[in-house]
Order: C-alpha cells, then structure tokens, then sequence
C-alpha cells in the first residue's frame, strides 16, 4: 500500500458534513486517492434496547431509530406484527397509513434538497426548500401530534383518525408544496451554479449499482428499476396507480432529480388517496399479545427499510433492523477516489446518508472497539455467511 | 414562476420565521407537550408505570406518581392505556419546559 502526502480528517465535527462521521482521505495535491470510512459515533445499540420490551412499547422505541423517517420504522415495526398475527388493517386504516407514508417521504426529500443547495453554496434555496417542508411539518402535528416523531401508528389501527376538515387542509398544503417544489425543479435544471456543480460527480453506473445492492432513490437514479412499494405492496399502493421515479446516469444531480419528482408523484399520490378515503371507524386500541417471529420491508426515503422480529412470552427476543443507508454507506470508500476535495461533501451529502439508523456492527470485547471486515467478521465471530 | 420572480416578489412580504422567545407558536390540539397529571382522578393500577418503554414513570401510590420530563419520549402509550375515565393522565401543550434543574423536570400535578 502507497502512503500518501497528506490525510485529511473530515468529520466527525465538520461544517461540510453534518452528520457524525470520519473519511480520513488520502490527498495528492486537490486529487483524493484513498478513503477511509470511520463510523461509531452514534451506536446507541437500539436493537437491544428493543429486546426485552412488549410488542406496545418497542413500537415507539423502534420509530426512535431514526429522526428524519420516523414514520417508515413505525410502518416497518407495524407491518411485521401484523404479518405475525395474520392480520389485515381495516381498508381507512390502510388510506390513512399511505397518506402520512408519503407525506415522511416528502419532506425527507425536501430537507435533503435543501441540504444539497446548502452543500453547494445555494443559501436561498435551502431556505425556500425548508419553507415548503414546513408546511408538510404542519400537516403531521395537525393530524398526529407530533412534528418529528408522530407515533400514529398501533398494532392494528391508528391512534387518532382523521377529523372531517383534516384532508381538505392536507390537499391545501400539498398542492401548495407540490407546485412549489416544480418552479424549484424547473429552476435548478437551468441554474449553471447547480448543473455544474452536480453533474458527472458521484457517479454510480448501473452495473455498480447492482453488485452494491442498492435500493431507493440512489438505486433509480442509476437506472434500477426498484421500488417496494411496487415490488412487494402494502398498504393501497397495489390499488393506487403511480409512477417510479427514475434516471440513467447515476450522478448527483439525477438523484436530485429522482428526488424532486418523488415529492411530486407522492403529492399525487396522496390526492390520490384522500379522493377515495372509505368512511367508516376505525377499531379502538388496546394492548396486543404477540408470539412468533416474522419479517417484513418497506420503501423508506432512502430505499428498502426491513425488519426481523422474534417474540417470546410477549416480549421481543430478537430484532434485526436492516435500514437503507446501511447498504450503501461503504461505497464511499469506492466513489470518491478520483475526485478533487471540495466534492466531497456533495458526494456524502447527494447520497443521503442517516448515520443514526446505520450504526449497527461494532465489536467491543475488552474494552477495546475493533472494526471487522465483512469477512473477518464472519470468519472471527462464526456467522454464516 | 422563476427563481428571480419569487426572490422579488418575498422582498416586499413578511418573513416566514417568527420571533420565537417573544411570539410563539400555538400549537395543534393533538400536540403531545408536557405531561399533565390529575391525581384525583387515579385509580392506582400502575399501569402507565409498567408499560412506559423509557421507565421515565415511578409509582409511589395512588395519586403519587412521578413523571421524569427528563427521560420522557413523548410517546403517549402511559394515556393510551390508562383505563380510569376520564383519564388520569393528559398532555399539555407546554413545549418549552427546558431548564437546567432537574426538579424542573417533575410533571404538573393538578
């Protein structure tokens, strides 16, 4: 192995990356030539602290995994409860669900595009991009209570149904955020600063895309055709009609635009649903009692999000959270080199990375962390592979 | 409507943003805040204790129940399943009890 002039810590405290993580990049001269990746800075170890727990209670720490899809986990969490007891939600639970669905997965995106413009300079535009995500915000403490983490969802039924002016004033926001979100588009399409800026950095081919198994929009904007909300419906999303969002080349500025279209299908999509809500009641909540073990995906924001659950005498023996930025995370260490410096933060940022949900393998025997390899994680710890 | 177009036209509005210390946002009926606790109402049965995910409830006796604001999720389970009527436990929607004392932190008893 070479060694190189100069390594450049960035993170985990730096103004370029706002999320706590260490890329220790090897420099010649502007030129990257090797990347290190270091994460660990927000284990909390939050598949244990799910064990232990009854099916009512782990519910709200599951949709704590996350601070920006708290929704999805919930979803995830709900889903695989319900296919544990082989139950079907009644058809307005299931409405409602994919509206406040695609509601998560508008304003992530929109935060996220905001972030991007913040990343390239453009100040105005996060700001106008975190304006219209507010008004997303307002819909979810309107109808759950909560603007972050909503805990709507119940095992078998939701906390709250919706109130009669409730869907008038979700269409009033998200048309509002929906027209909005196109001038935006249209904008950034045209505007030098963000083309150049964006195009041809970051590129992940088709074929890359593939061996890395990624999912979700970074997945679409390299040209793969996958979605679970397609491939594996929930929810109404088998009788609801919509479009998969999708690229070709697999920069950052096609996953900008695979983005931005999501946000605008999604407020199709709810439209959609809220034009057909079914009237009737939705069951009361009571404590549950589960046995069994089962697994089940969603889409989340960032791609396909999948829960393992174990139950023993009603208390969670085991759960396996398998979220989205941990596939793809890694591949850091393979799309920077070659890069000059200051795409750095573009390139981590355009892949949309949630480094709460990702931290989950860390080996600390001895009071002393060691980082393994796939491999030698397998090989070391005996897990077959 | 370009970008030029909006930037012009958000000059001659007021600003999005409000003065928060001074001004503040009053928010929906369904926000979950700080914990209210109506002692009288309790009927003593220790099941918000049990079934709070953080252990951020300690039952003393009936109507002697600590709530820790401090490790509180905010999750709403202790109301779900409090079975007096009307329930025992209700969220207020005070948000901005921060402080830098922890008795600050006990729950509004009412």
């Amino acid at each position: 192995m070479r060694v190189h002039d100069f390594v450049m810590p960035v993170g985990p405290q730096s103004p370029a990356i706002k999320e706590p993580i260490l890329l220790k990049v090897c420099l010649e001269g502007e030129e990257v030539q090797k990347v290190r990746m270091v994460t660990g800075y927000t284990h909390r170890g939050i598949e244990y602290l799910l064990e232990g727990k009854n099916p009512d209670q782990a519910l709200y720490v599951a949709s704590r995994v996350c601070g920006i899809c708290s929704i999805t986990h919930e979803r995830a969490y709900v889903r695989t409860v319900e296919n544990i007891l082989g139950y079907d939600a009644p058809e307005r639970v299931k409405a409602i669900r994919t509206v406040l669905f695609e509601l998560e997965r508008m304003q992530s995106h929109l935060l996220w595009a905001g972030f991007m413009m913040h990343e390239i300079g453009l100040e105005t535009l996060f700001n106008y991009f975190w304006r219209e995500r507010e008004k997303v915000l307002d819909c979810f403490e309107k109808i759950t209570g909560g603007r972050v983490h909503h805990n709507i969802n119940k095992i078998r039924t939701l906390r709250y149904d919706m109130e009669e002016e409730d869907p008038e004033f979700i269409l009033q926001q998200v048309r509002s955020v929906a027209r909005k979100t196109r001038d935006y588009y249209n904008d950034c399409m045209k505007e030098e600063v963000v083309v150049s800026r964006l195009k041809n950095v970051g590129t992940i081919p088709k074929s890359m895309a593939l061996e890395w198994g990624l999912t979700g929009p970074i997945a679409r904007a390299s040209g793969v055709r996958i979605d679970t909300r397609k491939i594996d419906p929930y929810d109404w999303y088998s009788r609801i009609d919509f479009e998969m969002a999708a690229g070709k080349r697999g920069d950052a500025l096609e996953r900008l635009k695979v983005r931005l279209t999501e946000v605008m299908e999604s407020a199709r999509i709810v439209e959609r649903v809220l034009s057909g809500l079914p009237d009737e009641k939705i069951p009361p909540h009571s404590l549950s009692r589960v046995e069994g073990e089962g697994h089940a995906r969603v889409e989340a924001p960032r791609g396909e999000l999948f829960y393992y659950l174990r139950f023993k005498n009603n208390r969670v023996e085991r759960a396996k959270i398998r979220t989205p930025s941990f596939s793809y995370m890694k591949i850091l260490e393979e799309l920077l080199p070659g890069m000059v410096v200051g795409d750095v933060p573009v390139i981590v940022a355009s892949l949309d990375p949630c480094f709460s949900c990702l931290e989950r393998v860390l080996v600390e025997k001895n009071g002393r962390v060691e980082e393994l390899r796939e491999k030698e994680f397998r090989r070391k710890y005996s897990c077959p592979g | 409507m370009g970008l030029k177009t909006e930037v012009l036209a958000w000059l001659f509005r007021r600003p999005v943003t409000e003065n928060y210390p001074e001004q503040k946002k009053k928010p929906y009926q369904r926000f979950r805040g700080r914990i209210v606790y109506y002692s009288k109402r309790c009927i003593g049965c220790r099941l918000c204790e049990r079934n709070c995910p953080v252990n951020a409830i300690v039952f003393h006796e009936k109507g002697r129940i600590d709530f820790d604001m401090g490790k509180c999720i905010l999750c709403g389970l202790c109301r779900d399943v409090c079975p007096a009527r009307p329930k025992a436990i209700a969220f207020s929607t005070e948000y901005d009890y921060s402080s830098t004392r922890k008795e600050d932190l006990k729950n509004l008893v009412k």
